[in-house]
């Protein structure tokens, strides 16, 4: 039943499948993902209409095994890709990945640990690849704000804003308050945290001016799950109030999944 | 009519928890037989509109019951049959669960109408006192010429049957093959090994279990049989399961229908058939 | 004004916020010389609940400069302050803008700050004068004994009966005699006095009662891990859920009971009483949607004569509540009229309902004046105590005589041009209920139990 490997243009392993499965879920929210692998790595994005953009990305030392010949790139289900992972749910699974061609379906096989006489096969269809959506948010810039965080700290913020408010405003400023999101659209009240630059759980700050600017409040949930995720996640924003959320997650065996999000601002919350 | 059966054993007690539980799970309603030597309860007998699968429990009411009296309305007839709302009757017997329960009485009896009375004694702890702890369940009495509606289905003559040492990684995974496709192929040889497949329009996912137990292989039949299944139906049935004994055997009656069993212990089984569907 | 807590009072706060979520939409708040006090009413009226901090739990305490301060604000939004505790380790409660917000700012660890404005809907606040004195049955158990107890009954469960009798307590989900659907799965737990820290029960009664408050206060003295005590008269007075902790919390919750002595269960009379229901609910709720005001009524009604209260809640109308004065609180009012609407429609069924009853009530009773004690009952006139008024504390002082707002609230009644028969039902059955002749006609204190007789219409 098993093909010679030397057939695949893509063979990769990991030995644990719980961080790769919780970092596809965390970008799952919509249908129609872009993948790419090429000598740099595996490349997964997903994209929302034009305003938000989630890509997750694991360099070749994320993997146990990672062969690849040229450049490949094709279009995927996202759902049918994360089913396939969580099949066996919480027990833990080695995970091999197998592409062959273009017009092949990519290859997945689960082997939990507990039971080595049970393995699932998943052969998902691939389809044409389009191009990721190209933000620009240049890390030299001096306009730029940036701060590091703890992730699980960072998340707990983020998972408390009050679900039924409209939008977010993010507030970044060298002064008090130096990191603020206040929930707007909430009747008979208003919601606010900040954090201080020198509290903890911040690893970096560096915010050389104050920016502010507004979000869907749907769309900065989209990046919940990938914060619950995360050990250490960077925010950077600029003066146009685009908002890029980088995010580290780390596996059993440290191997590290990145996964960044670009958030486009409402018009009317650019001050 | 009367009926009386005492419990006393607390593991009795929490298998017969467990089994009500699990068919509270599958079905609004259940059917109790109970007979001289057994105790039957049924559900979803009708198959006809139900996403849950039919599951029957026999018991051998000599292991459970150190007092059992059933004695059915006229001399000549052998059975009780009733029904009842099944959540009704689990949390009727959720007392069981904690543990801490002296005994637990059940009886037939008319209050306004006809009742399952539930009774525990139900040790605290805040009294040496135990206390009394009553449900009446209340129950509709088939009457005798509606029995043949109600009988305790027969188990399939299978081809083929497998047996599987443990549910736990089958069960997580009909829980989401279901979210694949509708329908599940079981693909089974003699050789121990059982393929699910679930097919969809994006993906085919083959979940593959080997060095099974071959338990039984009818004499005329080669060595395979397969059988596709309503996944909903299947994964009611995994989803449902509250029985710690986890030991199942897998009939295939090719083109017909899939035979689920649990040995509960010698006398006391669960069975589930799950009938064929086109894949 | 200001009010300080240290990081777990403040989650003790939270928890009460909590248990009063479960009786009522709304919160009232009041801070008096003492401490705060929070309070919350159910929608049917059958229970008020109240929560009182001493001041010692607080680190600063500014009292208001003249009288007590009271508001009502929006559960919800209360809710969503108090969600999140764990992190909280200093909790700043002050009254800003004219006091028409209530500010909660919440210093939590790693330096970070949460801050939550919520508008103070109205200055009202209510009140009981239900004498709060120990009845002659007293029965004080932990919380675990109580919650063992309401464990054994479903959580869609109304309301639950207890036979308090010199040799045992029987909590029952149903009267015993009663008749019940076919359906219905009657559920009994019988309990020794030995299991109870105290057990006086001089006067042994069958008592019914609202579970789902109950259960609210229960979720509560677990929080506390303390005890708590029930003190009861006889069916058909109210019923006390007490609770204290150091001597800084109190909580007592009120609740009408029924007595099942005084239903009847003869056919005939069932019957009867159903063909009573059966003309009175389309009325009912069709008179409930004609005085129901448009959102631009309200408006203009607010401009007018400032009573914006009449409807601003589905539990307003039935409270002798006048409008305060304050023009200040403008600005909140016009907040609470969007939430009211919905907040009726989301109701109105259930409301009806209850006024179906009112009907069938007055009509019994040939609409005498809420404080007399309707024909039809016999027993002997209730003790002052047993009343239960709701006042807006700046007219009415609390030493007042409980009889006092029925002529006054008549007055307000016919500033308001399309509700003021209304009002006068809603005021009788509000009476009706916390009086200890009050004879019910449904076995139920709560507005869902109306439900077997829809049934029957069927």
């Amino acid at each position: 039943m098993e093909d010679h490997l030397e057939d695949y243009k893509f063979v990769s392993r990991l030995d644990h499948v719980k961080t790769f499965n919780a970092a596809i879920k965390s970008i799952c929210f919509n249908d129609y993902a872009m993948l790419q692998v090429s000598d740099e790595g595996l490349r997964i994005t997903v994209e929302q209409g034009r305003s938000i953009q989630a890509t997750l990305f694991m360099p070749p030392a994320a993997f146990t095994e990672f062969h690849v010949q040229d450049f490949q790139s094709f279009g995927l289900k996202m759902n049918a890709l994360s089913e396939c992972l969580n099949l066996f749910g919480t027990a833990d699974c080695s995970v091999r990945m197998l592409y062959k061609d273009q017009g092949d379906p990519l290859k997945i096989i689960l082997y939990p640990y507990d039971d080595e006489d049970v393995s699932t096969e998943c052969a998902i269809k691939t389809m044409d690849s389009e191009e990721p959506i190209e933000y620009d948010l240049n890390l030299k810039d001096s306009d730029l704000n940036t701060i590091f965080v703890r992730g699980p700290n960072l998340s707990k913020i983020f998972h408390e804003l009050e679900k039924s408010a409209e939008e977010f405003e993010f507030i970044t400023s060298p002064d008090r308050p130096h990191f603020k999101i206040t929930t707007i659209g909430i009747m008979q009240a208003v919601f606010s945290v900040e954090v201080a630059k020198t509290s903890p759980m911040m690893m970096m700050f560096n915010c050389p001016q104050t920016l502010v600017a507004r979000y869907k409040s749907q769309q900065i949930r989209l990046t919940n799950k990938a914060m619950q995720a995360a050990t250490k996640v960077s925010i950077k924003t600029n003066t146009l109030g685009l908002l890029e959320l980088h995010l580290v997650m780390q596996g059993e065996g440290q191997e590290e999944i990145f996964v960044q999000f670009y958030v486009v601002p409402l018009l009317n919350g650019i001050d | 009519m009367k009926f009386r059966a005492l419990m006393q054993d607390p593991l009795y007690m929490r298998e017969l928890q467990n089994i009500i539980a699990t068919l509270a799970k599958l079905a609004k309603d259940c059917i109790m037989i109970l007979g001289a030597q057994q105790m039957h309860f049924i559900v979803n007998e009708d198959q006809s509109s139900t996403s849950s699968p039919l599951v029957w429990v026999s018991i051998a009411a000599r292991d459970y019951f150190p007092e059992y009296k059933m004695e059915a309305a006229r001399a000549d007839q052998e059975y009780i049959v009733l029904t009842m709302s099944s959540a009704n009757l689990g949390r009727a017997l959720s007392v069981l669960r904690g543990g801490g329960v002296n005994s637990c009485k059940l009886k037939l009896q008319r209050i306004q109408f006809p009742c399952i009375t539930v009774i525990a004694s139900v040790l605290s702890t805040s009294s040496t006192e135990a206390r009394e702890v009553v449900h009446d369940v209340p129950v509709t009495i088939i009457p005798a010429s509606d029995w043949p509606t109600y009988v305790v289905p027969r188990v399939p003559a299978s081809q083929l049957a497998l047996s599987l040492p443990s549910l736990r990684l089958l069960r997580s995974l009909i829980d989401k093959l279901k979210n694949v496709s509708p329908s599940l192929e079981f693909q089974a040889s003699y050789d121990g090994e059982l393929n699910v497949v679930a097919t969809s329009e994006m993906s085919t996912v083959t979940s593959r279990f080997r060095r099974l137990l071959p338990r039984f292989l009818s004499a005329d039949e080669d060595r395979e049989a397969s059988c596709s299944v309503d996944s909903r139906k299947a994964s009611a049935f995994f989803g449902a399961l509250q029985l710690a004994n986890e030991e199942l055997t897998i009939g295939i009656d090719r083109e017909h229908s899939i035979h689920l069993q649990i040995d509960v212990r010698e006398d006391v089984v669960l069975h589930s058939i799950l009938p064929a569907v086109c894949a | 004004m200001k009010y300080t807590l240290e990081g777990s009072n403040a989650r003790v706060i939270a928890k009460a916020v909590q248990s009063l979520s479960k009786v009522g939409k709304e919160m009232f708040i009041e801070i008096e010389q003492q401490g705060l006090q929070m309070r919350a009413i159910n929608a049917t009226q059958s229970a008020v609940g109240s929560i009182f901090f001493k001041r010692s739990m607080f680190e600063v305490f500014d009292m208001p400069p003249s009288s007590d301060f009271y508001c009502k604000i929006s559960m919800k939004g209360c809710l969503a302050v108090f969600r999140n505790m764990n992190e909280v380790e200093y909790c700043e409660l002050n009254l800003i803008d004219n006091q028409t917000n209530l500010q909660v700012n919440l210093r939590c660890k790693l330096e970070t700050t949460k801050e939550a404005t919520i508008s103070i809907i109205d200055d009202q606040n209510i009140n009981t004068n239900v004498d709060t004195d120990q009845r002659p049955n007293i029965i004080r158990g932990d919380h675990k004994l109580f919650m063992d107890i309401s464990n054994n009954f479903n959580s869609a469960e109304e309301e639950l009966t207890m036979e308090a009798n010199t040799g045992s307590l029987v909590a029952k989900n149903y009267i015993e005699g009663a008749r019940v659907n076919d359906k219905f799965m009657r559920t009994q737990l019988k309990l020794k006095p030995s299991e109870f820290d105290q057990y006086q029960v001089t006067k042994e009664t069958i008592i019914t009662f609202c579970i789902k408050e109950f259960r609210a206060f229960l979720l509560f003295a677990e929080c506390l891990n303390t005890s708590l005590s029930l003190e009861f008269d006889d069916a058909g007075s109210p019923f006390m859920l007490k609770i204290k902790k150091h001597g800084e919390i109190e909580c007592l919750l009120i609740m009408s009971t029924l007595s099942p002595d005084d239903v009847s269960f003869s056919d005939d009379y069932c019957q009867r009483d159903l063909t009573v229901e059966d003309e009175d609910v389309p009325a009912a709720s069709s008179k409930r949607k004609s005085s129901t005001p448009g959102p631009s009524v309200q408006q203009k009604r607010l401009q007018q004569d400032g009573l914006v209260d009449i409807d601003s809640s589905m539990g307003t109308p039935l409270f002798q509540f006048r409008p305060s004065e304050a023009p200040s609180v403008q600005q909140a009012r016009l907040l609470a009229e969007v939430d009211t609407v919905i907040l009726i429609e989301d109701e109105a069924e259930e409301e009806a309902l209850m006024l179906a009853a009112a009907d069938a009530a007055l009509e019994a009773s040939q609409s005498v004046l809420p404080t007399t004690v309707p024909e039809s009952a016999v027993a002997p006139a209730p003790p002052n105590s047993t009343e239960v008024c709701f006042y807006n504390t700046d007219d009415v002082p609390p030493t007042q005589s409980p009889t006092f707002p029925a002529d006054d609230h008549l007055d307000d009644d016919e500033s308001i041009p399309q509700s003021p028969e209304r009002v006068t039902r809603m005021r009788t059955i509000f009476s009706r209920c916390f009086q200890s002749t009050y004879v019910p006609r449904e076995p139920s204190p709560n507005s869902q139990a109306y439900a077997p007789n829809s049934d029957t219409e069927d």
